[in-house]
């Protein structure tokens, strides 16, 4: 009987054991920020990365970059390696969420547009408990905002960069807009209206141009978020007032295709040059690496506009948004766990390189660095005027946060791809009215 | 009454000797002549170690272009009138002393340096066509470079990344003693000797690469097909860009844009003048980054962003 007893107490101290031990596993995003880098151990970093098309004036490019900074890192760190692998654009999302699934990602994954915050519930890493209280005070409020997701970052946040409109402040004075206040205050479709009516009414002079389609869902997507309706924003109305939202926001649209804003069948592969020609007044919305980039081409030629950042117009009674583009450095672990210190490891290279590469890279792209964003300032600003350096500082203020994960992201493509580009070109073509317009998009939506 | 007129003529000649020897000393070094025999045209024409010698010397000028048979016939005579044509000698056929003279010093001045060894390693070959020259490349480290002539401003030699896939010992005509073909998809070009060694230093070819002769006949075993040939200079700044290029699109407007898209670190292959799957993937990446439609298609947008459209300032 004590025999059997005892059998049963081992057993059941057996399972407890098992469970003590079983259970944290289980939980996969399990890490202790605690556990230190074991100084005995060799850790190999698996490290993928996007090669920005970025050059430097000695002939240095992107690449150049990422090596230099893993070979000081490797340098630091002695008993860490990393395996860098450039991925494509076209295709290199793929190939991580590939590896997700296979349960096997990169440790570290850097990523210059981000299109969610959080890619694999237990595979990625949150880094709010390996962020120093001290350190968390250098990196732009908006930009932490912008990854936050239940509590927790989902990455360290390199450099981000708001959609914008370009303006020719030449030729937008000329025309009467107060460049500065919108510049710092904002401006709202019916300024926008009138401004663009008024180019209309030149006939052939400067105007103002899209750098998509009317029927794009992009753009309409674009317009919502500024019209005080997003899938992502909290706080947001829903019900009768979305209804709303989408019928002016539509109407918005249905004005401009009317007035001519948009050439029919227009397709004007130039409006950049156009643009930096002066043969544009107003550009949007565009992001801001490629006007550096074209910048830079026209940055010798004699005559060029004075490039000015504006805010996307915003509906009546709304407010503004900046979409953003964030450029996040990810850790993983993998499902098959090679512990906490591997994970420490991982952070640390994430943090460096986020770091390193937000501050070399932003100046290159017309971006904000997200640690220290200040320093865009005080390094010059390179060939941005300081009222666009000011502009750019002043939208971490009103920056819509990402796609919570894939699966969100995923559905917002498939609203401005099935949804409303369809909806909006029944608009265009006169088959329906805004409100009949709002309501097939409501019912879809919902 | 033959052999008494020959004896004359050599009296004559003989005499002559000190005169042409000072009229070409003014013009080039000096040398050794005197021990050259007087080859003449006769019936029956001349022949000997001394005919065959001159033809071997001829050849690698590329005056004399036959098979060297040691006889003074039309096709030496008629090397030996180009060679006196090319240094403004009178055209005599005749290998007195002052063509002796001459075609050392010719041979002087092409002959740069001593034979090297064949270079070992990866050999490649960068033809710059605005220092007109040729240099030889060993594994990334110049081994040898040759002066050149290159294409005339209307009939440009095609900037670009080659390669050898011809290659030709037995050629003849203007294109001298070897011929290689590149792979240049828009027009037969090629690097070769020349009946014309003057013309080195030029840009007077139709868009091939001219060399000395005894120069391309070294480079020639040096070589082999797959040897990559990159062709630079500053006229890729006035290639014509059309508006938009795509996929199978081929041409000399394809290069800069290839090498653009690589300064900006994109993975173009060779810059080799075809809008392949290799340029429309970089292409498409470029405008990905950018935020454009990734059409793959280098319209006036992408061509103005990388400087090469209408408004490309800095090119």
């Amino acid at each position: 009987m004590r025999g059997r007893r005892g059998a049963l107490m081992g057993i059941l101290l057996i399972i407890l054991a098992g469970l003590y031990f079983f259970l944290p596993a289980c939980r996969l995003t399990y890490v202790d920020p605690e556990v230190q880098i074991n100084p005995a151990r060799h850790y190999i970093l698996e490290f993928w990365d996007y090669p920005l098309p970025v050059v430097w004036e000695d002939g240095t490019n992107y690449r150049d970059l990422v090596r230099e900074l893993i070979a000081q890192f490797e340098r630091e760190h002695p008993n860490i390696s990393i395996n860098y692998r450039p991925l494509p654009f076209v295709g290199g999302a793929e190939l991580l969420e590939q590896a997700l699934r296979e349960g096997s990602p990169p440790d570290v994954y850097s990523e210059p547009f981000s299109r969610g915050i959080v890619y694999h519930q237990g595979l990625q890493v949150p880094i709010t408990p390996y962020l120093q209280p001290e350190e968390r005070g250098f990196y732009s409020p908006g930009v932490l905002a912008a990854i936050e997701w239940e509590g927790e970052l989902w990455g360290w946040p390199a450099w981000f960069s708001p959609l914008i409109w370009a303006g020719n402040r030449q030729l937008l004075e000329a025309a009467g807009l107060d460049v500065d206040r919108v510049q710092t205050l904002g401006w709202n479709w019916e300024e926008f209206l009138a401004l663009a009516r008024q180019f209309a009414a030149a006939g052939e002079g400067p105007r103002i141009l899209f750098s998509t389609g009317p029927g794009e869902g992009e753009l309409f997507a674009n317009l919502l978020s500024n019209n005080g309706w997003s899938s992502r924003a909290e706080n947001r109305e829903e019900g009768e007032k979305r209804r709303i939202v989408l019928r002016e926001t539509a109407a918005f649209i249905s004005l401009l295709w009317s007035e001519g804003f948009w050439q029919p069948g227009e397709d004007d592969p130039g409006w950049l040059e156009n643009f930096y020609a002066g043969r544009v007044a107003l550009l949007g919305p565009v992001n801001t690496w490629l006007l550096r980039g074209a910048g830079a081409r026209v940055h010798q030629a004699r005559h060029h506009p004075e490039l000015v950042f504006l805010p996307a117009p915003h509906g009546i009674g709304a407010r503004e948004y900046a979409e953003p583009t964030v450029a996040l450095v990810r850790v993983f672990r993998q499902r098959r766990f090679q512990g906490a210190d591997q994970v420490k490891a991982a952070m640390e290279f994430a943090r460096y390189f986020s770091q390193k590469q937000g501050q070399a890279i932003a100046h290159r792209l017309w971006s904000l660095p997200a640690y220290n964003p200040g320093s865009l300032r005080e390094k010059g600003e390179g060939e941005l005027s300081p009222a666009n350096a000011r502009f750019l500082l002043r939208t971490q203020e009103y920056l819509l946060p990402l796609p919570r994960d894939l699966a969100q992201w995923r559905q917002e493509q498939k609203w401005q791809e099935e949804v409303f580009s369809p909806a909006l070109a029944k608009i265009l073509a006169g088959e329906l009215t805004p409100r009949e317009f709002a309501e097939q998009v409501y019912t879809r939506l919902h | 009454m033959r052999s008494e007129s020959r004896v004359i003529l050599f009296l004559v000649l003989f005499i002559l000797l000190p005169c042409l020897a000072v009229r070409g000393a003014g013009r080039e070094p000096s040398c050794q002549c005197q021990g050259q025999p007087l080859l003449v045209k006769t019936i029956p024409p001349m022949r000997g170690k001394a005919v065959l010698a001159l033809q071997e010397r001829l050849s690698q000028l590329g005056y004399y272009r036959k098979e060297a048979d040691g006889l003074y016939g039309p096709a030496t005579v008629q090397a030996v009138e180009k060679l006196q044509a090319d240094l403004g000698l009178p055209v005599t056929g005749n290998m007195d002393p002052a063509t002796w003279a001459h075609l050392a010093w010719v041979e002087e001045k092409a002959v740069v340096e001593q034979p090297l060894p064949p270079p070992q390693g990866e050999i490649s070959i960068l033809v710059d066509t605005d220092a007109l020259i040729l240099i030889v490349y060993a594994d990334g480290e110049p081994y040898k470079i040759y002066p050149v002539a290159v294409g005339k401003w209307t009939t440009p030699t095609p900037l670009g990344e080659w390669q050898i896939n011809s290659m030709s010992s037995v050629w003849e005509g203007p294109f001298g003693a070897r011929w290689l073909g590149l792979s240049c998809p828009f027009g037969n070009y090629g690097i070769h000797g020349t009946d014309n060694p003057a013309s080195i230093g030029w840009e007077v070819s139709s868009g091939c690469i001219r060399m000395y002769n005894h120069d391309v006949i070294e480079l020639f075993d040096w070589v082999a097909p797959g040897t990559p040939v990159t062709i630079i200079g500053s006229r890729i700044k006035s290639i014509p860009i059309p508006p938009r290029l795509g996929p199978g699109d081929v041409g000399q407007a394809v290069v800069p844009l290839q090498w653009r898209l690589r300064e900006l670190g994109q993975d173009v292959g060779r810059a080799d003048g075809v809008y392949g799957k290799a340029t429309e993937g970089a292409v498409r990446e470029l405008q990905y980054f950018y935020g454009l439609p990734p059409s793959g298609i280098a319209d006036r947008n992408l061509l103005f962003l990388l400087g090469l459209g209408k408004g490309g300032e800095d090119r």
